[in-house]
């Protein structure tokens, strides 16, 4: 990948809040060629395989991620070309975007045929519902992977993960915080951390219907 | 004092951190490591550039933006009017985002889709240690599936009398996976709220 180019950010086009110029096009696609996008697929490939476990899973997972690209953006200046894919990817999975995609369309759908009916304020009221909605879904998934998470430190005995994550819920972020209203070694909090992310993987992983071989939980041990 | 995070923060933030090693473990591998592994997993590379030089093609046409539904609506449209030419590459130095999870369109799973159909806060302990690989998603189970997940129901409601609220939870799960349709019985929703109840009570 050349490091030694230019390095303006593209912004994407949630940012820009329209779709991209004929220019601006182009002028992506020759930033992501000159950062080596064939290779840097081939990255995000690998990584989306070792994550979904089946050939079109992870075709299908590359593809989204670039249209996240696309959307999203990507500054070149913070983050190689092949990392960002690779995020994107792993942005894709651990939120299976294609199921809660045909709940949203139904709801859309739902709301286009409230609006054909309703007055002029219908749209105001729609894009409330769905935000509203899209909100009190997130959350409660983000609460209901939390409890899962709290029940396998539980299982696991993981005291120090299970004080990290209650101080975390309450708004303590910072480890030597923590260490010292707990009584414990800052150490202690740092060393829970890889247990912790491999915790998360797990989950996430199960979440998806792949269950992690004994060696792939321990891979992040070495 | 200090704002408590939602639980769509603390579980974002979780994420970032797993994330970050699960990339990194990727991107250090050498180009001929990547090559190879994908090869062993029946990827070729020939057919792989073609479908990036495809999505770059589709991006040029406008195709992908096209396919994406991206910013389709009128007032998108003519905000974007109003911007100056190339403003998406040749941007001011503000950051893009830096990371790909902290967006504000935050896709969610089929779990949540349950939660918010059945209005119950649907969900369960995984008991990583006791876990067996289950089928997962089947359309139709068949009768051993069945008889699986209703052992696995039976299972829950010991652990649920025990007061054993992870255990509940997990075989909860695992019935769940065998024979999804079965789970919205009204008893299992109880039982699974009881049992989620009973995990948070254990804070």
């Amino acid at each position: 990948m050349n490091d030694h180019l230019p390095m303006a950010p593209f912004l994407g086009t949630d940012r820009l809040g329209r779709r991209l110029t004929d220019e601006e096009r182009h002028s992506f696609e020759a930033l992501l060629r000159a950062h080596d996008f064939h290779g840097a697929r081939r990255y995000a490939l690998l990584f989306a395989i070792k994550k979904c476990r089946n050939v079109a899973g992870a075709e299908d997972l590359v593809g989204r991620a670039c249209v996240r690209l696309v959307r999203w953006g990507w500054d070149p200046n913070e983050v190689p070309l092949a990392a960002r894919l690779a995020r994107l990817v792993w942005s894709e999975w651990t939120h299976a975007v294609a199921e809660t995609k045909a709940a949203r369309d139904a709801e859309r759908a739902f709301h286009r045929e409230l609006k054909a009916t309703e007055s002029k304020s219908a749209k105001s009221h729609e894009d409330r519902v769905i935000a509203a909605a899209d909100e009190e879904r997130e959350e409660t998934y983000a609460r209901d992977q939390i409890i899962k998470l709290r029940a396998a430190m539980v299982e696991a005995k993981d005291s120090v993960n299970l004080l990290w994550l209650d101080f975390t819920l309450q708004g303590i972020t910072d480890m030597k915080d923590m260490a010292r209203r707990s009584g414990r070694q800052p150490e202690e909090f740092y060393a829970a951390t890889k247990r912790r992310k491999r915790m998360v993987v797990r989950l996430a992983a199960t979440d998806r219907g792949v269950i992690l071989e004994q060696d792939e939980k321990d891979e992040g041990d070495a | 004092m200090t704002t408590p995070p939602t639980h769509r923060e603390v579980w974002q933030r979780l994420l970032d951190e797993a994330g970050e090693d699960e990339v990194e473990r990727v991107t250090r591998l050498s180009p001929a490591e990547v090559e190879k592994q994908l090869a062993a997993h029946g990827f070729e590379a020939g057919a792989e550039r073609a479908k990036a030089d495809a999505f770059l093609e589709d991006l040029v046409a406008g195709r992908i933006e096209e396919q994406a539904g991206i910013a389709t609506t009128g007032k998108a449209e003519e905000k974007g009017a109003a911007q100056a030419v190339s403003a998406a590459v040749v941007a001011p130095p503000e950051k893009a985002p830096a990371r790909a999870a902290p967006e504000p369109q935050r896709p969610r799973t089929a779990i949540a889709l349950l939660i918010a159909a059945t209005s119950a806060a649907a969900g369960g302990a995984v008991v990583y240690a006791t876990m067996t690989p289950a089928g997962v998603g089947a359309p139709a189970p068949d009768d051993v599936a069945l008889a699986k997940a209703a052992e696995w129901r039976t299972k829950a409601g010991a652990a649920c009398d025990a007061k054993d609220w992870a255990k509940c939870l997990a075989a909860l799960d695992e019935a769940r996976a065998l024979d999804p349709a079965g789970d919205a019985a009204a008893v299992l929703k109880e039982r699974r709220e009881r049992a989620m109840r009973g995990i948070l009570g254990e804070r």
